[in-house]
């Protein structure tokens, strides 16, 4: 038989310009971030400025930026500290903000988180998945107190160790009350959890994904094991876009951040503030456990 | 092209604009497109990039590549034999029968060679017989159909170490066309960078750095769309540029260099 395979290469082709994103009435005439400093901290006020008053501020590089890429005018402005830049997207003075976890609670209905600062050490926020042989008592990570869990053993240990155990505790899993079992491979896992040697396993989703050959069609090979949870790790910062912003804005204002550490590193290492290697896009759902409760 | 219409539907969401998407019969389709302005976006690999960028140059760009949970932003060239035959390392197969993939092929043909020649082996002059199958799964079907003792092709999401999720082997046998365990990986070379999307710098900034925002959130906002295209959970898109290509450019000019040395070569011989 002769089959003729079309290679995977796909092209996209499209009216796409010149670019007209939306409507006129959705064109905004600025675009305002508002981001905490050490420099605002123990201040009252809060700063705003744009490309062309930013003076000497170190802020500069980081506005000229995005100035050179938004035809939008673009304010910035500098806060004490989260709360200060949550309350300016709550009262509609700005359009993104840089928040903590905590801060985004008041402003959870009206805005979403985009993106976070990828660490140094080079591995994101990545799902986790915690399983159990079906049939089994186990409901849910809450019922691993006591019990030992399988863990990959593996570098890098902050995907199969901390990563891990973070997201055990976020689902409720009493970490501190459960063991933990190194193995060499997720199959040795699987087999432990299998034969009971362990209560539930725990890797990251691509392990996961691999071991039980999800990409099939029809995977059989996990069907003997059951989630008990599969979540990602809850940011602890982000920058979030007003839910009223057109979506163009933030996917480009994603895009430009995300390529900061390679086209303006000065720009990106004063918004990064030393704290990660670069940005990448987050879920809408970053600051919560998907459990019900929020960080 | 199932597989593309949630992702399709994704970007005309997000853009505003149609959307469409076409699927080439070879290397060649997409590179010839993207050279000529046919379209605005291709993805294509590492070597088929390095061909757009030898004819134009900074005209067109990376907008983004895969990377899997690890970090790891590569794949494997793979050697493939019949689990039943005698070869166990690469060097058992001097004289035997081999199949590349396609001359623009960044892990079937381009990529391997150099490992090859790094490894002290001539690909020209060490096997017995040397052809192309025209793509990865065709030319796996050569080595299931007899017609080689060996061919290269690509092995990803994963490593030798972890093992892979994909693959032309994997693909073939998930579509129960071949049994995974009739077929044996004698040889990897890599990682080579993942496959990336590939923008003309011709269309607008705006344009270029809304479809790069969009497609980075495609995992995290639309993951069903990502899934669907093939994707592996917890892999991703991230930023990629120019440099990160650099040595693949050096690869591709060493092979047409070495192709025309031994046009000349034999031309003198006849």
């Amino acid at each position: 038989m002769m089959v003729r395979w079309l290679p995977w290469i796909a092209a996209l082709a499209g009216a796409f310009a010149p670019l007209g994103f939306a409507e006129a009435g959705d064109r905004v005439t600025s675009l305002r971030l508002a981001v905490a400093t050490p420099e605002a901290e123990g201040t009252k006020e809060t700063s705003c400025m744009t490309a062309s008053d930013v003076g000497g501020h170190r802020s500069k590089d980081y506005i000229s930026h995005l100035q050179s890429r938004f035809q939008n005018p673009i304010v910035l402005c500098l806060t004490k500290d989260h709360y200060a830049s949550a309350a300016l997207l709550a009262a509609g003075e700005v359009d993104f903000a840089w928040v903590s976890a905590e801060a985004f609670g008041p402003i959870k209905s009206k805005s979403r988180p985009i993106m976070a600062l990828r660490p140094h050490d080079g591995v994101g926020r990545v799902e986790a998945v915690v399983f159990a042989k079906t049939g089994a008592a186990l409901q849910s990570v809450t019922d691993l107190a006591e019990q030992k869990v399988g863990i990959l053993g593996q570098p890098p240990l902050s995907l199969n160790y901390q990563l891990v155990k973070v997201v055990l505790s976020q689902q409720g899993g009493a970490v501190e009350k459960m063991s933990f079992k190194a193995f060499e491979s997720t199959p040795q896992i699987a087999e432990a959890v299998r034969s009971g040697e362990v209560a539930a396993g725990a890797i990251e989703v691509t392990a996961w994904a691999r071991y039980c050959h999800l990409l099939d069609p029809a995977p059989t090979r996990c069907n003997d094991l059951s989630v008990l949870a599969r979540a990602y790790p809850v940011a602890e910062e982000a920058m979030v876009v007003a839910d009223k912003l057109p979506h163009e804005y933030h996917y480009r204002m994603l895009s430009v951040h995300s390529m900061m550490h390679f086209e303006a590193p000065l720009a990106f290492e004063w918004i990064s503030g030393g704290k990660g290697k670069e940005f990448e896009p987050t879920e809408a759902g970053a600051f919560f456990t998907g459990t019900g409760k929020e960080h | 092209m199932a597989r593309w219409e949630l992702f399709t539907s994704y970007l005309e969401e997000v853009t505003g604009k149609p959307v469409k998407v076409y699927q080439s019969t070879d290397y060649n389709g997409t590179i010839q497109a993207m050279a000529s302005g046919q379209i605005d976006i291709g993805s294509m690999g590492a070597g088929a990039y390095a061909n757009v960028h030898a004819q134009i140059g900074d005209l067109a760009e990376p907008l983004f590549t895969r990377r899997d949970s690890a970090d790891r932003r590569g794949y494997y060239s793979s050697i493939v034999v019949q689990r039943d035959s005698a070869y166990q390392s690469i060097e058992d197969l001097e004289g035997a029968r081999l199949a590349f993939v396609d001359f623009n092929s960044t892990s079937g043909y381009i990529y391997p060679r150099w490992a090859m020649r790094q490894g002290g082996i001539n690909p020209d002059t060490f096997f017995g017989k040397v052809g192309i199958g025209g793509g990865h799964l065709q030319t796996t079907m050569a080595l299931a159909n007899g017609q080689y003792d060996a061919v290269v092709t690509l092995a990803n999401g994963g490593d030798p170490e972890v093992g892979f999720a994909s693959g032309s082997l994997r693909r073939l046998a998930r579509r129960d066309i071949i049994n995974l365990d009739d077929y044996r990986e004698i040889w990897y070379a890599g990682p080579l960078p993942n496959s990336s999307y590939i923008v003309r710098t011709d269309r607008s900034q705006e344009f270029r750095d809304l479809i790069r925002g969009a497609m980075l959130a495609l995992p995290y906002d639309r993951p069903e769309a990502f899934l669907a295209t093939g994707r592996l959970p917890g892999t991703s898109y991230t930023v990629a540029d120019r440099s990160s290509y650099q040595d693949l450019f050096d690869m591709r000019d060493e092979e047409i260099k070495e192709h025309r040395r031994r046009m000349m070569q034999a031309q003198r011989n006849d």
